[in-house]
């Protein structure tokens, strides 16, 4: 399903220097797998999430998604790919402030082209899934944590991806919460066949089928 | 949800962010406007006296005090022209109106002016409340509409005028009412207008002038010449007369404005200090909506939102904002133009109408808007250009869209404010004028035509007759102080304080006519340098004429 090769990805940094964010020679995630990426900060982990997404184009190397090389699209299309493949689960949720939960839900089914009318239906049938129906028109600000993050997974899932990644989604969650969000993880996988990259420092809670372990490049630009 | 769906709610989101921007923004572009319609209004109101009178004449003292007296405050007018000249003038074939003005006693503290009924012209700016104008041979009086509330008095009234000095008659004089004005918001409301002979009759005057050999006078005498010639030809003669000043009106007008430019450049400074601080602010503004839209933007490219819907997103909410501000302007400007018009009309005696709607302020207006939506541009622009992956990993969310910002500011708008603000000062220092001496060429060409009195030109004028020339030398014209077109090149600085007992109109000797095609340049105060073709008419009134070819004013040596 995701298919990585050479990969490097370097920043400017804003006094001026380059910073090497991530080196990887090959990575292979087939379909229907839960991944976890691990390491410390500042190993790459978001950055490989962007790359993945299309957010963000690699230095050198490759990206396959679902057998579509993503460097050769140009970003119209990117952005389509984005829309209608690729789930995201930021850090922190990060919703919409201006938006309410089912708004924030049907601004992802917007990008994607869905016509208003399927829009909220949408929204309401994955909010009830989540739990969050009764907040479906409360602004993020009014919402706890546990229920911010479950509408912004219901935004991730909006449009069927096949792909969903997730940036440490279980950083802000109690035990019991981020156990709650590990089995439905892992039920897209069995029951859906979507494939989930996650970053995370606490692989244990998700029970991942594969592990990749990222280090801290070397900044004079080594292969691992 | 729709993208425009997604942009208002950006909006109200930050409403008081976007609601202070706005009122910013209002605040600065209404005062701006707001001074460019007063100035145009005050400047378009002394255009219209220059052009209905272009001649005041009245006893020696001064062309300022004379012009401001007669046409704008009707006051501080003492007679000291003879009134035969006034009656000579007034059948003068050279003369197309010619007005007299003579204070007479005031009536209840309500200021009496001797005229005759073309002093009301045009009728449009003096309609009747009730009644009719006096008629110049009878004892009739017309009240201002303040003065006749005052007085309790209308049309058939009876106005008895009382004498104060000693020696005057005994019986008091009465004038009856025929007419009442509607409210003008000038002195005039304040007034009582009566025939010049209506003022003689009630003070007793042919008797007292007859009883001990004095002239009746009066305190000014407003003059519109059939043409310029005949301007010049009045001129010429009356300037023999001592006794007597001959101002004109567009002139002596403008020369009061750079006068008075002292007090126009504070204030040009403050309205300029306004501008720039509001510039600011609306960089500060933007940069704080920079900083915290940058997030959500990032969130909407996540989604999968193309740059170009992103760019609409962001663009709607600055447009929302730069609208508000503008109508705020608009509304400001409009209630600031309306008390400085009445400012401009009771204070200054000046017939002016300030509108928005014409002159340079919707120009104004148009690079106003234009300015802001380039300064609102930036947001969208950088969040078009936004790296989501990095907005979302950067401290605050939008460090980077936040510096892109800083430095596109610095580079572009910050020069910018400081060029507008520079400008409006360069712009008043450049109308200022210093007095020069000529360059030799210019001073050895008038010098050669001051003596050219009687026969053939002399040698140095003739060799020039049909040559190119290009010539300093200070304007003299007679009309409308900024739609000249022919105007009179001068040696001396008509602006420059003179001698009293010296001083008057430059003669044929002292003048060149310039004559232009086209409209070519307001009265420069300072010097001016014109190119083009001169011609010798010895038989001609004028005998020196520049046909012109350009026109610019000197920066001073």
């Amino acid at each position: 399903m995701v298919e990585l090769q050479g990969i490097r990805r370097s920043f400017t940094r804003p006094g001026g220097g380059t910073l090497v964010a991530l080196e990887l020679a090959e990575l292979v995630i087939p379909k229907a797998r839960l991944c976890a990426l691990v390491g410390p900060n500042g190993t790459g982990k978001s950055t490989l999430l962007h790359l993945v997404s299309g957010l963000l184009r690699p230095d050198t190397g490759t990206v396959r998604v679902a057998g579509v090389s993503l460097q050769a699209l140009p970003e119209a299309t990117l952005d389509r790919f984005r829309a209608r493949s690729v789930g995201y689960l930021l850090q922190g949720g990060q919703l919409m402030d201006c938006l309410s939960a089912e708004e924030n839900v049907m601004a992802a089914l917007l990008f994607a082209g869905q016509p208003p009318s399927q829009q909220r239906r949408r929204a309401r049938e994955l909010l009830d899934e989540l739990g969050v129906a009764h907040r479906a028109r409360h602004l993020p600000a009014a919402l706890s944590g546990g229920e911010r993050q479950r509408v912004a997974l219901a935004r991730a899932l909006a449009n069927n991806p096949p792909l969903l990644l997730a940036d440490e989604p279980t950083a802000s969650l109690d035990a019991e919460g981020a156990a709650a969000l590990s089995a439905r993880l892992q039920g897209l996988v069995r029951d859906l066949g979507m494939t989930v990259m996650v970053a995370t420092h606490q692989p244990e809670r998700l029970e991942p089928d594969m592990i990749v372990q990222l280090t801290r490049p070397s900044q004079a630009g080594g292969e691992r | 949800m729709s993208v425009l769906r997604i942009a208002w709610r950006l909006v109200l989101s930050r409403g008081l962010q976007h609601g202070v921007t706005a009122l910013v923004l209002a605040l600065g572009l209404g005062l701006m406007l707001t001074t460019v319609a007063v100035g145009d209004a005050a400047r378009g109101a002394v255009s219209a006296m220059a052009v209905r009178y272009p001649l005041v004449l009245g006893p020696h003292g001064g062309a300022v005090p004379l012009v401001l007296g007669s046409l704008t405050r009707l006051q501080d007018l003492e007679a000291g022209v003879e009134v035969e000249v006034y009656d000579l003038l007034k059948i003068d074939p050279r003369v197309e109106v010619a007005v007299p003005l003579l204070a007479g006693h005031a009536v209840g503290g309500h200021a009496l002016l001797g005229t005759s009924p073309a002093w009301f012209e045009p009728r449009a700016r003096f309609p009747l409340l009730d009644g009719r104008l006096f008629t110049d041979d009878a004892l009739e009086v017309v009240l201002g509409s303040q003065a006749a509330e005052a007085l309790a008095m209308g049309v058939g009234d009876t106005v008895i005028i009382e004498h104060q000095h000693a020696g005057a008659p005994t019986e008091p004089g009465t004038l009856k009412v025929v007419g009442v004005l509607a409210t003008t918001h000038s002195d005039a409301d304040d007034t009582l207008f009566c025939p010049l002979h209506a003022i003689f009759h009630s003070h007793g005057a042919h008797e007292h002038a007859h009883a001990h050999a004095h002239a009746l006078m009066v305190s000014s005498i407003l003059l519109r010449p059939v043409d310029d010639d005949a301007l010049l030809s009045l001129q010429e003669e009356i300037q023999k007369d001592s006794s007597l000043e001959l101002a004109l009106t567009g002139q002596t007008l403008r020369r009061i404005g750079e006068q008075l430019a002292g007090g126009g450049h504070l204030l040009r400074m403050l309205v300029g200090g306004v501008v720039l601080v509001t510039f600011l602010s609306l960089l500060m503004s933007i940069y704080g909506s920079s900083l915290a839209q940058s997030r959500e933007v990032a969130v909407l490219r996540v989604l999968g939102a193309r740059r170009l819907q992103v760019l609409i997103i962001i663009s709607l909410a600055t447009l929302t904002v730069v609208l508000a501000g503008a109508g705020g302007a608009v509304l400001i400007s409009s209630v600031l133009a309306g008390l400085a018009e009445n400012v401009l009309r009771t204070e200054m005696g000046l017939d002016a109408t300030v509108s928005l709607l014409t002159g340079r302020v919707p120009a104004y207006l148009g690079i106003g808007l234009v300015v802001m939506v380039i300064t609102g541009a930036q947001p969208a622009l950088a969040a078009y250009h936004l790296q989501a992956a990095e907005a979302l990993t950067a401290p605050a969310g939008g460090g980077l869209a936040s510096r892109s910002y800083l430095r596109w500011s610095m580079r572009f708008l910050v020069p910018l404010a400081i060029f507008l603000w520079a400008e409006q000062m360069m712009a008043q220092h450049g109308a200022e004028g210093f007095s020069r001496p000529l360059d030799a060429e210019s001073s050895a060409l008038f010098e050669a035509h001051r003596t050219w009195t009687t026969g053939n030109p002399p040698d140095t004028l003739t060799a020039l007759d049909g040559a190119r020339v290009e010539l300093e030398g200070f304007m003299y014209a007679l009309g409308d102080p900024w739609e000249v077109q022919d105007f009179y090149l001068v040696a001396l600085d008509p602006s420059l304080p003179r001698c009293p007992f010296c001083y008057r109109a430059p003669t044929r000797h002292e003048r060149i006519l310039v004559r232009s095609p086209e409209t070519v340049h307001e009265v420069a105060p300072g010097l001016v340098r014109v190119e083009g073709w001169i011609r010798l008419l010895p038989d001609e009134r004028d005998q020196l004429v520049i046909d012109l070819d350009g026109l610019e004013v000197v920066v001073e040596h």
